[in-house]
């Protein structure tokens, strides 16, 4: 029998096996009984988070982070540099190339903020964060008029994660991370597009998602990160 | 206790009936089980058991009392005693309403 229980997380084990052998003790399984347990393990180890937060997803939340901010930065130097060799480039490929790669860099971003905020992409916040990563995917390879979409998907997603993320720090960070993209835009209008190096502005918040994600993954999540993530969080 | 907020899945039901069994005081394991049987008329598979506390302990509705001989008692907090009571309300209602309808088409 403890063969089965084996199946279960080692941090589930450490809280609940005991009681669960003498359970069993107590009850000997039937063959429905048995599949039930393997049942029961799969869950377990699906839904990782307990009271004493066992084998919480820290390590999921700090690759995202980290990814996110990486990405993140990756999106604004690919986004300016597409934009500087599309200017001097008549053919034109490289740039849209890059263009491309600053799109997809920008979609892999949001949908990596959300998960590493939340754990999980859900609810109206999913679909904020899809409206961002469309909107700056396609305004990354030429469509302008698609960042009024990426802002808007911006704001609908830091609403979702600030919401289920108050008080911790995660919901301040997403308040100064849309500020920081407003900002950035704000700049290129100033500019009449004309100098897209100011995206560069918005490249700290690139960096405070990296140390986010390593401040995760070295002393843990915010408990209210953490709440937020087990009930069914939106963003 | 609405399902989507508290996000049980299949647990839902073996949660409400495990709420129902210890609306009348502290249980162990293998007592909700038999309880959960007497009430449903279904048995409650030990996995399905675990995982559904498991979920009810994380969201504060029931918690561990000092275990004696391998056998921990569970009861309900505040917040689960004030959850299944909206619960039963809420199917109380619904019962009624039900009812009354099939009355009302038979007639």
């Amino acid at each position: 029998m403890s063969a089965l229980v084996r199946l279960y997380p080692r941090s589930w084990r450490a809280r609940y096996e005991d009681e669960f052998l003498g359970l069993l003790e107590a009850r000997p399984p039937t063959m429905r009984d048995r599949v039930d347990i393997v049942r029961g393990a799969i869950d377990a180890r699906r839904d990782q988070r307990s009271p004493n937060r066992w084998e919480r997803p820290v390590w999921a939340a700090a690759v995202s982070a980290i990814a996110a901010g990486g990405l993140w930065i990756a999106w604004l130097v690919l986004s300016v540099q597409a934009f500087k060799v599309a200017e001097a480039d008549p053919i034109f490929g490289f740039g849209r190339l890059l263009a491309t790669l600053a799109g997809l860099a920008a979609v892999a971003s949001h949908l990596s903020l959300g998960f590493a905020s939340v754990g999980r992409m859900r609810g109206w916040g999913g679909y904020a964060a899809a409206i961002a990563a469309v909107g700056f995917f396609i305004t990354a390879i030429g469509g302008g008029a698609a960042a009024l979409f990426a802002l808007l998907g911006s704001i609908g997603l830091a609403t979702a994660v600030a919401g289920r993320t108050v008080p911790s720090i995660v919901a301040v960070l997403w308040v100064v991370t849309v500020v920081g993209v407003f900002n950035a835009f704000a700049a290129l209008v100033r500019t009449q597009w004309t100098d897209p190096s100011v995206m560069y502005q918005a490249i700290p918040f690139g960096i405070v998602w990296v140390l986010v994600g390593l401040t995760i993954g070295l002393l843990g999540m915010p408990s209210a990160v953490a709440d937020g993530a087990s009930t069914g969080s939106e963003g | 206790m609405k399902d989507e907020e508290l996000d049980l899945g299949r647990f839902a039901e073996p949660s409400l009936y495990i709420l129902v069994s210890l609306s009348e005081g502290p249980k162990h394991g293998y007592a909700i089980m038999t309880d959960v049987e007497a009430i449903s008329g279904a048995p409650m598979g030990p996995g399905t058991l675990y995982g559904a506390l498991a979920r009810l302990e994380r969201r504060g509705l029931i918690e561990p009392l000092e275990a004696v001989d391998r056998r921990r008692p569970y009861r309900l907090t505040g917040l689960g005693e004030a959850t299944v009571r909206a619960q039963m309300e809420r199917l109380s209602a619904i019962s009624k309403t039900g009812l009354h309808r099939l009355r009302e088409t038979s007639s």
